[in-house]
């Protein structure tokens, strides 16, 4: 895991963005498909740019697309990639 | 009296007017062409950009492109964006009703705002829109429509078929067309369709500003509007983000986007009529979807980020993916093996 990187941060960052009452929030785990909540290429980049701001980086246009953060694992990877380089 | 033309069905779309198009032609004429090969007739590939008037949009107009479908298409159309041709609302009605009862269905541009049978249209921005409409009960103030490309914000598609408000569809109405009759003339040969196609990339290679300076066509419409972007850094945040926004909504729906998918669909219908083959375009055009689809978030992100300082970069890649653009159409024309009309 990355350092700094806590789950309820990421948790606390996707239902913000997501803004779905569907979402079980007690019940996302790393591999939810975030997709089935509201995730959609735009929301994607939403979430992006929310993790840029709270982590302090920044995703080029490669790693836009949403398969890059569709669950709390790859997004967790996504950032750490980019903190660590 | 109520009248709706029997067993018609939704088929999903890739974009509005050429769905609705195809529709059309398959119910009222039993026609079945594809809708990359509507797109090409209706030369949506050639779109426009003006400067002046409209510096921040780029597009093509639904009267231009059915136009182009009345001269190069199946079917004779006759359409009107004149607010004048269904001010009498009683003929209208009437008009729309011979037409189904003929069992031709008709097309209406309305704007999506207006389109109150579905909340992607009723909680988002108003935007020109293209339905079928293929039943009409005045008694009941509903019509039927099908919507082949019901977009979400979000950018997923979906589709609808079903009543709508009459009066609601009215206040949005811009714009109708109708098929009124096959043309003897048409020919459904592929040689005829490769020339249109031939014709419709050589325009939009070699086309021009207008005369007067105040449009430009084609690919220089591309470069024209990312001229026109530049200026959005010196904006404020807030109208920079939507610069970007709308800037993303453009180069998504009807241009850019719409181009490379149709052209992948193309080659998959025709695949003899290249040289190199159906599956080395299409590996072409779908890394140039894949990176424009890229390039299209990255303009959203930097909308977000209120980025103005990195935009000039990022328009230099939207310029270096548009000298890519024109280099791979020069081949792909190049390719072509059917023998085209000079």
């Amino acid at each position: 895991m990355a350092v700094g990187v806590e789950l309820e941060d990421l948790v606390q960052i996707v239902t913000s963005v997501l803004k779905t009452e569907e979402m079980p929030i007690d019940e996302l785990h790393e591999d939810t498909d975030l997709r089935n909540y509201n995730l959609s290429s735009i929301t994607a980049v939403e979430l992006i740019v929310a993790v840029e701001e709270r982590y302090d980086i920044i995703v080029p246009e490669d790693d836009l697309m949403i398969e890059n953060v569709n669950t709390i694992h790859k997004l967790r990877q996504l950032i750490s990639k980019y903190m660590t380089d | 009296m109520s009248i709706v033309i029997p067993q018609m069905t939704v088929q999903p779309g890739s974009h509005c007017l050429f769905a609705s198009i195809r529709t059309m032609l398959a119910a009222g004429y039993d026609v079945n062409l594809s809708e990359a090969e509507i797109y090409f007739r209706c030369d949506g590939m050639n779109v426009e950009y003006h400067p002046t008037t409209n510096p921040y949009w780029l597009g093509r107009s639904g009267d231009e492109m059915l136009r182009h479908m009345n001269w190069d298409g199946p079917a004779r159309m006759q359409y009107s964006f004149e607010a004048g041709a269904w001010s009498d609302q009683g003929q209208f009605i009437a008009d729309i009703k011979d037409e189904l009862a003929a069992g031709r269905p008709v097309i209406l541009f309305a704007l999506s705002g207006f389109l109150t049978y579905h909340a992607i249209y009723r909680d988002n921005p108003s935007r020109p829109h293209v339905v079928v409409l293929y039943g009409i009960d005045e008694a009941n103030d509903t019509v039927e429509l099908i919507d082949s490309f019901l977009l979400e914000y979000s950018g997923e598609a979906h589709t609808y078929q079903g009543s709508a408000s009459l009066s609601d569809v009215m206040k949005g109405l811009y714009g109708v067309g109708f098929l009124s009759g096959l043309k003897s003339s048409f020919s459904s040969e592929e040689h005829d369709f490769m020339s249109v196609l031939h014709e419709r990339i050589n325009r939009f290679l070699t086309a021009q500003s207008s005369p007067d300076g105040s449009s430009r066509h084609g690919l220089q419409a591309y470069y024209g509007f990312v001229e026109g972007l530049e200026k959005a850094a010196e904006l404020d945040a807030d109208s920079f983000t939507n610069v970007c926004k709308e800037a993303y909504y453009c180069l998504r729906i009807g241009s850019v986007m719409h181009q490379w998918s149709y052209f992948m669909e193309l080659v998959q219908e025709f695949p003899d009529a290249f040289r190199l083959g159906p599956d080395a375009w299409l590996k072409r055009f779908e890394a140039e979807h894949l990176d424009w689809k890229k390039h299209l978030l990255n303009i959203y992100k930097f909308g977000l980020r209120s980025n103005r300082s990195g935009w000039p970069a990022l328009l230099n890649q939207t310029r270096q993916l548009l000298d890519r653009q024109q280099s791979l159409l020069v081949q792909f024309v190049d390719d072509m093996i059917v023998q085209v009309k000079q």
